[in-house]
């Protein structure tokens, strides 16, 4: 049985990027900002980069907002890249004041804050690591403390007990990933993250199947 | 624990890559594509390709970028020729994740600005080449060949107030020369900002990229040891690592 991929393009992102990292991995892939062609992909991938607040203006523009939801609510898998996963949680403080997620998630998103003489954002390679890791499917077959590629200034706490994986940003561990159920993600980028980045795609677009 | 990243520059010029010694004479040394699928084999941790014809011919080769985008799936900050918000919004759907932004900067400060928020602070690289002119570092644009009034620590802090999440530190006297980074350059910058700085400019071994870092610099970019004297990124890594330097090692 072939397997639809769709996308999610609410103007902003690295489209080409999540394409160009699935393409060796399924050909029946789109990217699209039609909530109806969205509904028949049998994954959802939903990247981002941008702030918080036109990352959520562009959701809901396009009523993207509401397929999620939807789409989410029917059980198929989406996974969550960077700015997505933050959009996933009940509010974020980027781009003044603070704003409404999609609430898929129970949590926070905030600017990372300077200790340890951090520099911000937070780029480059940096460890996954966390007991959870080996449950969540999208981890399977890669090992602990693998390197992943992180670039961000803005992120995630969590106020709902899930399965998450962590971090370290100077001495604190940040949460660089989770799953809720069919809803997964990711606070580094695996579209960027070479070899075990198309491993991490690959396990998610073989949920389900296995 | 971040890992201290290993990034090759890349300077464009057709189709080719071209390495030049103080900004001046660029020499061919092979073609983009092959570059770019070389360097991600090798694991290098993120590249940065600069276009160094796209100001004079006015365009941003968005075909050849996005050839080599789809080339590697790796972290990628291309550059040259940027101006406007459409020239950054052309290199992001050619699959750039970060912007390059040099001379424009210093007339028209408010496009980093206007790009962070758009993108993110996180896309906006701020490429500040310098040179030491009676023992001043001074800002340069227009391929090292305009010295503005502006020192150096001047503009790296002005950068970043506009919305650079990221600095490209390269100096223009050492440039090719494999002489060394300019240490005090390096600390200088580095101490007076809080985003990272990417310092290029004179890398003549791995003990440069050991002693840059320790100077303060957050990753390491280098062009001709790669090229003229076949440096690995491998051999730099293991180097940098028992030298104390968390490193991506594969």
């Amino acid at each position: 049985m072939s397997k639809k991929v769709g996308v999610i393009d609410y103007g902003a992102g690295n489209l080409f990027s999540v394409d160009n990292a699935i393409k060796g991995l399924v050909r029946d892939r789109f990217v699209s900002s039609d909530p109806e062609e969205l509904m028949n992909a049998d994954y959802i991938i939903f990247p981002g980069v941008g702030s918080f607040s036109d990352g959520m203006k562009g959701m809901k523009k396009y009523g993207l907002d509401e397929f999620l939801k939807n789409y989410v609510a029917s059980g198929k898998p989406v996974l969550g890249i960077c700015l997505g996963m933050q959009m996933m949680l009940t509010e974020g403080y980027e781009g003044g004041g603070v704003h409404q997620g999609l609430g898929l998630l129970e949590g926070t998103v905030h600017k990372l804050t300077h200790i340890n003489n951090s520099r911000i954002p937070h780029m480059g390679w940096n460890d996954v690591y966390g007991n959870d890791m080996i449950d969540i499917p999208i981890f399977k077959d890669i090992e602990l403390k693998s390197s992943y590629y992180f670039v961000h200034s803005y992120h995630a706490t969590l106020s709902e007990e899930v399965k998450k994986v962590y971090t370290d940003f100077y001495g604190i561990d940040i949460v660089s990933g989770f799953q809720k159920d069919n809803l997964f993600a990711t606070q580094f980028h695996p579209e960027k993250s070479q070899s075990l980045g198309v491993k991490l795609l690959k396990n998610f677009l073989n949920i389900g199947r296995n | 624990m971040l890992k201290t990243r290993i990034i090759p520059i890349l300077l464009l010029k057709g189709n080719s890559v071209v390495k030049t010694i103080r900004f001046k004479d660029p020499r061919v040394v092979g073609d983009a594509i092959t570059n770019v699928k070389v360097f991600s084999n090798r694991m290098a941790d993120e590249m940065v390709i600069v276009d160094i014809e796209a100001t004079e011919k006015g365009r941003i080769n968005e075909n050849l970028i996005k050839r080599l985008s789809a080339s590697c799936n790796m972290p990628l900050s291309i550059g040259g020729g940027v101006k406007t918000i459409e020239d950054v919004d052309a290199l992001f759907r050619s699959g750039a994740d970060k912007v390059v932004i040099n001379s424009e900067f210093y007339s028209n400060p408010g496009l980093l600005t206007q790009v962070a928020n758009k993108y993110g602070v996180q896309s906006v690289v701020f490429s500040l080449d310098v040179k030491k002119i009676d023992g001043r570092h001074m800002s340069v644009s227009h391929s090292g060949s305009k010295i503005n009034d502006v020192t150096a620590l001047d503009a790296a802090r002005s950068a970043v107030q506009a919305g650079a999440g990221e600095i490209i530190l390269n100096s223009i006297n050492l440039d090719g020369t494999m002489k060394g980074y300019d240490l005090e350059l390096v600390q200088l910058i580095s101490d007076n900002v809080d985003v990272p700085v990417v310092v290029a400019g004179g890398c003549g071994g791995k003990e440069d990229c050991v002693s840059v870092i320790n100077a303060g610099a957050s990753a390491v970019a280098a062009g001709s040891i790669f090229y003229w004297i076949g440096e690995s990124i491998i051999t730099i890594k293991k180097y940098m690592n028992i030298n104390g330097i968390s490193v991506r090692i594969i």
